[in-house]
């Protein structure tokens, strides 16, 4: 049997696992020296089954012992099957697939030989593991080219249709007034449509920058860079800032935090309350081996009843303003997820809007 | 159509412009009996306060889905809740081919038709007339 079981042994081990067998009749054991050696193990202290639980993963022991009391007092139809973690001497674990079979009874139904395998699936856990993230950002990213794709075709076809009215119009109008009035309206309309291109190409651009084009961004320099951007609406609207910096930087991406703190203030500004002067308040910290950071302004504010789930879709605005074109915080969302994080919002009608963005999921 | 009035709810200007040109043009509203709204809260408030005037409320609301402050179907909701005296015909109209928006309107018993963007005048005419003596 010793010869067969170490050629088996053999073929199992292309397969990173190793046979055992009890055997209750002659009260021997026999256990594969393959898996134990790629454990870094001497498989001199390893010739017995029981001899395993010293290096079985403590937090697995119970799960262990209760999956094989069950199968030693089983029926033949039982099976072994447990999933537990070997210590290597290394001092890492890896995780191994363990199944069993009772191959012989004695006449009145007791198991007299047990035979089973001892798989290493660490690396086949971690090919799974790959696999599953590798799914959910197709996943994602199919719902974002759908999306965008519903995104561009809506966008794209109202101001279509508006320069399709209005070219057709010019061609029946008879009078040259008439004519000019319409030919401001196509140029319009023509602008618009520019406009919308561009705001889709921008969308299209937004995917996980990759390490190498991240950097050290420091909070404070780059708001005081965002600042000198809007310089001119600073200084006329007397806004005031406060900040408080717990986590002074971040590894990021320059282009998208840019970005982000540009959206975010022109939002402010944008939406400012006519009662009272602009103050925002930025913080950033360290929380989870996370980098948050929170924005507030004291503007008009938002009905998030009403409005909080479409607050960063794209096209959505809730103010009748001549600005708003509901872009801005659909880029910013975006680009935050695309980095891995997330951003929510919350809001008092007429007090206060506060973003909390957290940069790494 | 002498005596018909119209209430447009867009928020594009250019809608407004072109909506207007076809009604006055093609379908022969006077100009006067066309009316404007690019804030759909504005068109609402007109509606409320004038329901119990026959002569001042619209014969027929055209009314957009995707505007700011408040979509089309909030609109329709409001609209169904606030009037209940002389409550006009409404055709949507959108440039939105989204199912859902469709089917939604289609759904919407205050909506008698659902008219895509760009508005075909003729289309525009024979519902105006289906729908005129209702």
């Amino acid at each position: 049997m010793e010869s067969t079981a170490k050629e088996m042994e053999d073929a199992l081990s292309t397969i990173k696992g190793a046979y055992w067998e009890i055997n209750y009749k002659t009260k021997t054991e026999y256990v594969g020296e393959w898996l134990i050696k790629s454990l870094g193990y001497s498989p001199t202290k390893f010739t017995k089954i029981t001899d395993f639980r010293n290096i079985v993963n403590p937090e697995d022991h119970h799960k262990l012992n209760k999956a094989w009391k069950a199968f030693a007092k089983s029926s033949y139809s039982h099976e072994f099957d447990c999933t537990f973690k070997y210590k290597t001497k290394r001092g890492t674990f890896v995780e191994i697939w363990s199944k069993g079979k009772i191959i012989e009874f004695d006449d009145a139904g007791n198991p007299l030989r047990f035979a089973g395998i001892q798989l290493n699936i660490s690396k086949i856990r971690k090919i799974n593991k790959d696999l599953q993230r590798i799914t959910r950002i197709i996943y994602k990213q199919s719902k974002e080219i759908k999306d965008f794709a519903s995104i561009t075709s809506h966008n794209l076809r109202s101001p279509m249709s508006n320069l399709i009215t209005l070219v057709d119009f010019y061609n029946k109008s008879e009078t040259n007034v008439e004519k000019s009035e319409i030919f401001e309206m196509i140029k319009k309309a023509s602008t618009r449509l520019a406009g919308i291109i561009d705001d889709l190409s921008s969308i299209v651009n937004i995917s996980t920058v990759p390490d190498s084009l991240q950097e050290k961004i420091l909070f404070k320099s780059c708001w005081e860079k965002t600042q000198q951007l809007l310089i001119a609406d600073i200084v006329a609207y007397d806004i005031k800032f406060e900040y408080s910096f717990r986590a002074p930087s971040i590894f990021y991406s320059r282009v998208y935090i840019d970005s982000i703190f540009l959206n975010l203030l022109t939002n402010s500004i944008k939406y400012q309350s006519k009662e009272r002067k602009l103050k925002i308040k930025i913080a950033t910290w360290q929380q989870d081996g996370k980098i948050w950071m929170s924005y507030e302004d004291n503007g008009i504010g938002i009905d998030l009843n009403r409005y909080g789930q479409k607050m960063f879709s794209y096209g959505k605005t809730f103010h009748i303003h001549p600005e708003a074109k509901g872009i801005g915080l659909f880029i910013t969302k975006m680009q935050i997820e695309s980095m891995g994080g997330h951003i929510s919002v919350d809001s008092r009608l007429n007090e206060w809007t506060k973003f909390i963005i957290c940069f790494y999921a | 159509m002498l005596n018909y009035k119209i209430m447009i709810v867009d928020d594009d200007e250019i809608v407004q412009f072109t909506s207007k040109a076809i009604l006055s043009k093609m379908v022969k509203v006077p100009a006067e009996n066309i009316m404007g709204y690019v804030n759909p809260i504005n068109a609402l408030k007109y509606l409320q306060n004038n329901q119990n005037d026959a002569i001042m409320m619209p014969n027929l609301i055209l009314l957009d889905i995707n505007m700011p402050y408040m979509d089309g179907f909030e609109f329709l909701e409001l609209v169904g809740e606030t009037i209940d005296l002389n409550i006009p015909t409404i055709f949507m109209v959108s440039s939105s081919i989204n199912h859902d928006d469709m089917r939604k309107a289609k759904e919407n018993k205050l909506v008698k038709e659902y008219i895509s963007k760009p508005i075909d005048a003729k289309i525009l005419l024979d519902l105006i007339i289906k729908y005129k003596h209702q």
